[in-house]
């Protein structure tokens, strides 16, 4: 009877701490967001008083309106489908070959240990310093952009793989193998979970590593995308459509995060404390 | 037949000598304990046993362990007839209660439905019922315990090995899981190896207590318990033949305890 008390404890008490998270805040951040348009709208003429032309800071309305006109135009709906397009096929890539790669050099150790200097320096290489050389390789279209990103992202998700599997706790390997288990059961019910957590940290910032790395090879070079589109306003001054596909790409790069971070919320609820 | 461990040594390729000659015998359907200073090489004991430490490039060892005459070197010679508590809690974190507990049973085959039963059953002994669905950071010290106890419980193994499995608990919950533990071997009857640092633990729950020396570790003394099963591990300490018993492996270890402090003390000249 005890028991079956404190379970409900227990589960009352988690519910009571997601609702919070959900609810309790919500208000909060709206007004966040209300006071901080505010601001900007009251620097930009909302008092009547504008010490800067719209060409330098535009106003909340004016970025709305230009926003609305690229909408129209159908363009937008272009441009955000070419940017996420590269950005997540370079990401598809990079974890596929970051994670093969990060796992196959943790297991084979002496390649490992002599790859990873190597890979560290190219970890450290600032990675959009490439771009105009893959353009020269692979032209204006989508493949620049789509390695542009990959070669962004691999390395860290390599070195978050690599390091994962090297982690792996050997009390709960040696658990396993005395229940009798095989390797094949330490790899699906240690190794797998225990790299993935580490995967899902490196996937985060990847995500947003993906869309720079696209919207960089757009300003270099291109003939779509977000980036491309910013590079042709600013170079008619058109302010309010540089700051409308600045508030686009917040919202995606947001949305993106945003949604990541609750699938591995999900998935990774098993841990003490649920990562934000 | 049973568990023998045959003239054993064992030391690290550091020098550092942990296991000296160790000999040691224990009969199918006998509870022993072991008992001695801390870093006499009690867990590493263990681990030899288990299989664990033949792979590791880093020791050097002699002298052979069996298991009913078939000779143990790696984890898998067992032949999932082989149990270990460890002292640390080695649940998968990302696994529930349930599946934990069932793991053993899924290695082994077993259909879902009857794992289930199994699990239900186990459960409700060590009164864990209702907790099944909840992953181990929601449970406290003692129950994830008890969660690894059904762990290696689940499957029966022939032969389990303890390593101070209630180390890490409170004193209150540590006499509960003493007795249930004690009242589940009278039923059960498997072999056990049963390591602690707690003489009046080692007494109540065995059979028998092996007192290992300092490091390195040898065997310095096998004593009997006088006591049958069932046996109540809390009122067992107010009897006379417990304290007679209690004070003569008390002074042994007292012994080894003080060869220890001069050999450190002259270490400590030395350098």
């Amino acid at each position: 009877m005890a028991a079956v008390e404190s379970k409900g404890l227990v589960v009352g008490r988690l519910r009571a701490l997601r609702g919070v998270r959900v609810q309790g805040n919500v208000g909060l951040r709206v007004l966040a967001v209300v006071v901080a348009v505010g601001v900007w709208e009251a620097g930009t003429g909302g008092l009547g008083w504008r010490p800067l032309p719209p060409a330098l800071l535009p106003s909340p309305g004016e970025t709305w309106e230009s926003l609305v006109q690229y909408a129209r135009s159908g363009l937008l709906a272009v441009d955000v489908t070419r940017t996420l397009t590269q950005a997540f096929l370079g990401l598809v890539l990079g974890m596929g070959v970051g994670t093969a790669l990060g796992v196959g050099l943790a297991y084979a150790r002496r390649l490992g240990d002599a790859l990873e200097p190597l890979l560290a320096a190219l970890n450290s290489l600032p990675r959009v310093a490439v771009a105009p050389l893959l353009i020269i390789w692979f032209g204006l279209g989508i493949t620049s952009k789509v390695l542009l990103a990959f070669f962004t992202v691999v390395f860290v998700i390599f070195m978050n793989t690599y390091a994962g599997v090297r982690s792996v706790d050997p009390d709960l390997v040696r658990a396993v193998q005395v229940l009798g288990g095989e390797g094949r059961h330490v790899a699906r019910w240690v190794v797998l979970p225990w790299v993935a957590s580490w995967v899902f940290a490196a996937l985060r910032t990847s995500i947003s590593l993906a869309l720079a790395a696209t919207v960089t090879g757009e300003f270099v070079g291109s003939t779509h995308g977000l980036g491309y589109r910013m590079v042709l306003a600013t170079g008619v001054l058109d302010t309010p459509r540089v700051f409308a596909i600045l508030l686009v790409l917040m919202t995606v790069g947001y949305a993106v995060v945003e949604g990541a971070r609750r699938v591995e919320a999900y998935l990774l609820r098993w841990r003490p404390e649920v990562a934000m | 037949m049973g568990l023998r461990v045959e003239r054993l040594s064992l030391r690290y390729a550091s020098g550092v000598e942990v296991l000296q000659d160790v000999s040691l015998e224990v009969a199918r359907g006998e509870f022993v304990s072991v008992v001695g200073p801390s870093g006499c090489g009690k867990s590493t004991l263990l681990n030899v046993v288990a299989g664990l430490v033949d792979r590791r490039l880093d020791v050097e060892r002699s002298g052979r362990v069996t298991w009913n005459g078939r000779e143990i070197r790696t984890a898998a010679d067992w032949a999932g007839e082989l149990g270990y508590v460890f002292q640390r809690d080695t649940l998968l974190p990302w696994f529930t209660l349930q599946q934990n507990v069932e793991l053993g049973l899924r290695i082994r085959g077993v259909a879902r439905d009857r794992r289930e039963e199994r699990v239900r059953e186990l459960v409700r002994m060590v009164g864990l019922e209702g907790f099944e669905h909840v992953f181990p950071h929601q449970l406290s010290g003692g129950m994830r315990q008890r969660a690894q106890l059904l762990r290696t419980l689940a499957y029966e193994p022939q032969v389990i090995l303890m390593d101070e499995p209630f180390g890490a608990l409170d004193a209150h919950t540590r006499l509960g899981l003493q007795r249930e533990v004690t009242e589940m071997w009278t039923q059960l009857r498997n072999t056990v190896l049963f390591v602690t640092h707690d003489l009046t633990e080692a007494i109540v729950m065995a059979q028998r207590v092996v007192l290992l020396s300092h490091r390195p570790g040898r065997v310095v003394e096998v004593y009997e318990v006088p006591f049958g099963y069932p046996r109540d591990p809390i009122e067992l300490q107010g009897k006379r033949e417990f304290g007679l018993l209690y004070a003569e492996i008390w002074q042994g270890l007292a012994r080894e305890f003080r060869a220890q402090d001069a050999e450190r003390e002259a270490e400590g000249v030395g350098a």
